[in-house]
C-alpha cells in the first residue's frame, strides 16, 4: 500500500502536467485554424522566422488557443467577482450591478485640454475652409452622470472640471459646442443614459444627445435643409456590456448574477426626394456628417438615427470604433469623403475620457486611440 | 521564449524532455545544444550567431591557456580572452549609454555628434558573457580544466534553464554533471516540484503585485501612499519574479538530473547590507566576488583598500544590470553600505532584530526605488512622494488601476516572506530530489517526506498557477531586460 502511495506521489504531478500538455496539443491539432488568433503562421519567409514573429504568433496562439484558456478567465473572473466584487484592471465595480471604465478615473491636466483644443480649433479653421461648420459635442464620462453608484472612495469630480474646462476652452475659441452634460443631467429622472455593465449609453442617452444637438443648431442660427423622416423600430437586441468582458467570460457571467442589457434598436430613413437625391440618385450631397467614436459608431446605440431624426435631415455616419475621436477626424480631413458628401455641419462628438490619451491623434498599432473594446484576457491598458 | 508562457510549458517543454529522455545518453548535450538553441532563437535567430561566437571564444581561450600552462602567453591569452568578452557587453550594451552621457556631459546629442546606433540589446548577453568570463578565469586559475568537449561546453553555456536570466553558473560546477549525473523518476519529479513552486511564485504573486508598482512609478506626483505602496510592491514583485525564476531553472535542470545551487535565501529577512548580499541573487554576489572583488585585491590591501573594493565591485556590478544612471545609483548605494557597514562592524555584530531588520529592509527599499525608475528624477520623484511632499491619500487614478486582487496579493506576498524559512527546503535541489513530500520537524523546517498530500498540493497549486497565467495578458520577467 505504501508502495503504491508512493508511485502515486511520485507521478501524480506529472500526469497532470504532461497528461494535460498531450490533450492540449492534439485538441489544437484538430481544432479549425481559421479560428485561432495566430492565423498569420502561414508565412513563412526567411524574415518572419528570423525576426522572431514566427514565434510570437505562435505564443499568441498558444495563449489564446489552448483548451482551458476561457474556463480559467470565467472561473478566476468570477471568483474574483464573488469574493472581492471587483474585476480585472480597467474596471471599477460599482453597486446594483453598475460597472465604470477605468478609463474615465485621471485628472486631465490643463496642458491636455489645451493642446487637444487647439488642434480641434486648427481642424475646425480647415473645414470651415471647405464651407463646412463644426459643431462640437463633448459627451461626460458615465462616472460623472451616475457618480452615485461609484464606490465612495472613487467619487471625484475631476470628470465633471475636465468636462466645464473643455466646454468652456472650446467656446472662448468661438466654436459651438453642445452641452450634452446638462442634457444628461435634466432627463436622468426619465430613464437610464447609460447601460449598466457597459462603457457607452443607452438609446435614451444617444437621443437626448441628439436632441440638445438639434437645440444647439437651431439656437446658432445654423440653418440645414430639411428633410421627411421616417421613423421604425427593430428586435431589441441582447448584448453582454463591454464592462462584462473585464470581470467574467460570458459564458460564465450568468453564474454570478450577471445579464446581459436589452437595447431597443431605433432606425430613421430620410425620404429620398426630400433629402434631394435627383431621378437618378447620383446626388451625393448630405447636410449633416457625424463623426465620433463607438458612441456613433455601433448602430446598437441609434445615435445616428436620432440625430436624422432631430434634425429633420440626412446624416452621413464617419464614425470609426476602437479609434478614439481624434483618429477618425484625422482620416476624414486626409480622405475624400468631406468632398465627395459636401456637408453643411461636421458633428463631432467627443467623449471627454480621451482627453490626454497619448494616442488621441495617431494609431498606435491596431488599438489606435484606445477604446473599450477588449475581449476577454485582451489588455485592458 | 519565457519559462511563464504557454507555449514553454505546453509546446517546448515537453518535447524538449521527450528528445532528451529518448537521446542516448552520450549524446544528451546534443539535445540540449539543439533544444537550447532553439529557446534562444524564440526571441530572434540572429542573435544566436553572436552567442555561438562568444562560447567559441571562451573555448577556445580555454583551450590556448591550457596549453600555454604556466606560460606567459597563457596570462595573455586570458587578458585578451576576457577583454573580447567585455568588447561584446561593451558594445551591446554600454556603447549607447557612454555615447549619450558624453554627448551629454559637452552639451550636445549623439545625433549632432554624427553618432546615434540604435543597437538591440541581445537578449541574456549579460549572462552568458559571464559564464564565458568565469570559464576563462577558472581554466587560468585551475579551477577547472579545460574542456576538450565542444558540444559540452557549448550546451553549458547554452543550457536554456539558465541562458537567459541566470543564475550565473560556473562550468567547473557543472563540468562533472556533464559526464554523469542521475536520472530518475523521483528527481524528474522533484525538478517538477520546484519549477510549480517557482512558476506560482512568478504568476500569481509577481505578476498580481505588478500593478501597484507600474501605477506608481508612472505616476507625476504619487502621494504618500501611492510611494510607499509602489515602492513595496515593487519589492515584493522584483523578489518573486526573479526568485521565481530561479526555483523555475533549478527545477528545470534538476529534471534533466543537473543540481544548480540556491540563488535566494530569504534575502528580505537579513540584518544587514551585506547579509542581504550573502542571501540575494547568491551566484551573481559570488560571482562578483571571485572575479571583481579578488582580484581587486579583495580585503588583502588594507582597510582603505576594502572599502574601495566593495563600492567599485558594487558599482560595477550595478552596471551590469543596465547602462543606466538609476542602476549606477543603485550599485553605488549598495557599494557605500557595504563598506559603513565594514568600517562600523554592523556586519557582524548587528544591532538587535527588531532594529536591524527594518533598518536593512529600509536601505533595501530606498535602492529599490532608484532601480525601478525609468530615470534618477523619477526616482526622487518617487522618493518625494515617500516623504509626503505630494500629500498622503491615494488619488482616484491610483485607485482605479489597482485592484483589491492587487492589495490581497501585497498582503499575501509579505506573509510568505515573513513564513518562507519554514518553507526554503522545498526548492532546494539537494533535498527536494530525496523525496517529495513534506513536514515540519521540531525546529520548524518544512522538510520533503514522501506523502500524497504534498504532490496533490502541489498539482493544485499548478492548475490554479496555468488558470491564472492564462486569464492574465502578459506575464514577462523582469530579469530579461538584464
Amino acid at each position: 500500500m505504501a508502495n503504491l502511495r508512493q508511485h502515486t506521489a511520485t507521478l501524480l504531478l506529472p500526469t497532470v502536467f504532461f497528461g494535460y500538455a498531450i490533450y492540449a496539443n492534439s485538441t489544437m491539432l484538430f481544432a479549425p485554424p481559421a479560428d485561432a488568433k495566430g492565423g498569420k503562421i502561414n508565412d513563412l519567409s526567411l524574415s518572419y522566422v528570423i525576426d522572431g514573429e514566427a514565434t510570437r504568433d505562435l505564443d499568441a496562439l498558444y495563449k489564446s488557443e489552448l483548451p482551458h484558456r476561457d474556463p480559467a478567465v470565467g472561473v478566476i473572473g468570477n471568483a474574483r467577482y464573488a469574493l472581492l466584487n471587483s474585476g480585472r484592471k480597467g474596471v471599477i465595480v460599482g453597486d446594483e450591478g453598475w460597472f465604470f471604465t477605468g478609463e474615465e478615473f485621471k485628472r486631465v491636466k490643463p496642458a491636455d485640454i489645451d493642446s487637444a483644443v487647439a488642434k480641434i480649433d486648427e481642424v475646425r479653421a480647415k473645414l470651415a475652409e471647405a464651407g463646412v461648420q463644426l459643431v462640437m459635442v463633448p459627451l461626460p464620462a458615465k462616472s460623472d452622470v451616475y457618480a452615485e453608484h461609484l464606490p465612495e472612495v472613487m467619487r471625484s469630480d475631476a470628470m465633471q472640471v475636465a468636462y466645464s474646462d473643455f466646454s468652456t476652452a472650446l467656446k472662448a475659441k468661438g466654436m459651438t459646442v453642445v452641452d450634452t452634460r446638462e442634457a444628461m443631467l435634466a432627463a436622468k429622472p426619465f430613464g437610464e443614459l447609460f447601460l449598466k455593465s457597459d462603457t457607452h449609453w443607452t438609446p435614451t442617452g444617444a437621443k437626448i444627445t441628439a436632441e440638445a444637438v438639434q437645440s444647439t443648431i437651431q439656437k446658432s442660427g445654423i440653418s440645414l435643409p430639411s428633410a421627411t423622416v421616417t421613423e421604425s423600430w427593430e428586435a431589441p437586441v441582447d448584448i453582454w456590456g463591454d464592462l462584462t468582458t473585464y470581470i467574467t467570460s460570458p459564458a460564465y457571467a450568468p453564474r454570478v448574477g450577471l445579464k446581459q442589457e436589452n437595447i431597443p434598436i431605433y432606425r430613421t430613413a430620410v425620404n429620398a426626394d426630400a433629402a434631394g437625391a435627383d431621378l437618378f440618385g447620383t446626388e451625393t450631397k448630405v447636410p449633416v456628417m457625424l463623426v465620433g467614436t463607438s458612441y456613433s459608431a455601433n448602430e446598437n446605440w441609434s445615435f445616428v438615427d436620432f440625430l436624422r431624426q432631430s434634425l429633420t435631415a440626412d446624416v452621413v455616419n464617419v464614425a470609426k470604433e476602437g479609434l478614439g475621436p481624434g483618429v477618425p477626424m484625422m482620416d476624414l480631413l486626409a480622405g475624400t469623403a468631406l468632398e465627395d458628401t459636401q456637408p453643411d455641419v461636421v458633428v463631432w462628438e467627443f467623449p471627454i475620457r480621451y482627453l490626454g490619451t497619448s494616442t488621441l491623434w495617431e494609431r498606435k498599432g491596431q488599438s489606435g486611440g484606445g477604446g473599450h473594446h477588449g475581449g476577454v484576457g485582451d489588455s485592458n491598458v | 521564449m519565457v519559462f511563464s508562457s504557454e507555449t514553454f510549458l505546453f509546446l517546448f517543454l515537453p518535447l524538449f524532455l521527450s528528445a532528451y529522455y529518448l537521446t542516448p545518453e552520450r549524446l544528451r548535450s546534443w539535445t540540449i545544444l539543439i533544444g537550447s538553441y532553439i529557446f534562444y532563437c524564440w526571441w530572434r535567430a540572429d542573435f544566436l550567431l553572436l552567442f555561438i561566437a562568444v562560447t567559441a571564444w571562451a573555448y577556445g581561450c580555454g583551450l590556448l591557456i591550457d596549453r600555454w600552462e604556466g606560460q606567459a602567453r597563457a596570462k595573455t591569452t586570458l587578458v585578451i580572452g576576457v577583454i573580447g568578452c567585455l568588447i561584446v557587453l561593451g558594445i551591446f550594451k554600454y556603447l549607447n549609454f557612454f555615447m549619450d552621457s558624453f554627448a551629454a556631459l559637452i552639451g550636445t546629442t549623439p545625433e549632432e555628434l554624427g553618432y546615434h546606433w540604435q543597437l538591440i540589446l541581445p537578449i541574456g548577453v549579460s549572462f552568458y558573457v559571464f559564464h564565458a568570463i568565469g570559464y576563462i578565469v577558472d581554466v587560468y586559475r585551475k579551477d577547472t580544466p579545460a574542456t576538450r568537449s565542444f558540444v559540452d561546453f557549448a550546451a553549458f553555456m547554452a543550457l536554456f534553464p539558465h541562458m537567459i536570466a541566470g543564475p550565473v553558473l560556473r562550468f567547473r560546477d557543472l563540468t562533472d554533471q556533464f559526464i554523469k549525473r542521475e536520472h530518475s523518476l523521483p528527481i524528474f519529479t522533484s525538478g517538477l516540484y520546484i519549477f510549480t513552486i517557482g512558476l506560482a511564485k512568478k504568476v500569481l504573486i509577481a505578476d498580481t503585485v505588478a500593478p501597484i508598482a507600474d501605477q506608481a512609478f508612472s505616476m507625476a506626483n504619487p502621494t504618500a501612499v501611492e510611494s510607499w505602496l509602489g515602492a513595496i510592491a515593487y519589492m515584493l514583485q522584483l523578489y518573486f519574479d526573479f526568485s521565481g525564476y530561479s526555483d523555475m531553472a533549478i527545477g528545470l535542470a534538476l529534471m534533466m538530473g543537473f543540481r544548480f545551487k540556491q540563488n535566494f535565501n530569504t534575502p528580505y529577512l537579513s540584518l544587514s547590507i551585506t547579509e542581504f548580499w550573502q542571501r540575494w541573487h547568491i551566484s551573481l554576489s559570488t560571482w562578483l566576488r571571485d572575479y571583481l572583488y579578488i582580484p581587486l585585491g579583495g580585503n588583502r590591501k588594507g582597510s582603505a583598500r576594502t572599502y574601495v573594493n566593495l563600492f567599485l565591485v558594487m558599482l560595477l556590478g550595478g552596471l551590469w544590470h543596465g547602462a543606466a544612471w538609476t542602476y549606477v545609483i543603485w550599485g553605488a548605494w549598495h557599494g557605500g553600505w557595504l563598506a559603513v557597514e565594514r568600517y562600523t562592524g554592523w556586519a557582524k555584530k548587528a544591532p538587535p532584530r527588531l532594529i536591524s531588520l527594518p533598518f536593512t529592509l529600509l536601505l533595501v527599499l530606498i535602492g529599490w526605488v532608484m532601480f525601478r525608475a525609468a530615470s534618477v528624477e523619477g526616482a526622487f520623484t518617487v522618493y518625494g512622494g515617500m516623504l509626503g511632499l505630494n500629500g498622503i491619500a491615494p488619488g482616484i487614478e491610483f485607485l482605479a488601476n489597482v485592484t483589491r486582487e492587487n492589495i490581497l496579493f501585497l498582503v499575501l506576498a509579505i506573509l510568505a516572506v515573513c513564513g518562507e524559512p519554514y518553507f526554503k527546503k522545498l526548492t532546494d535541489a539537494e533535498i527536494s530530489a530525496e523525496a517529495h513530500g513534506f513536514e515540519v520537524t521540531g525546529n520548524g523546517i518544512a522538510v520533503a517526506r514522501p506523502s500524497l498530500a504534498y504532490p496533490i498540493a502541489m498539482s493544485l497549486l499548478l492548475v490554479v498557477t496555468v488558470a491564472r497565467l492564462s486569464e492574465q495578458s502578459v506575464s514577462p520577467f523582469l530579469y530579461f531586460q538584464f
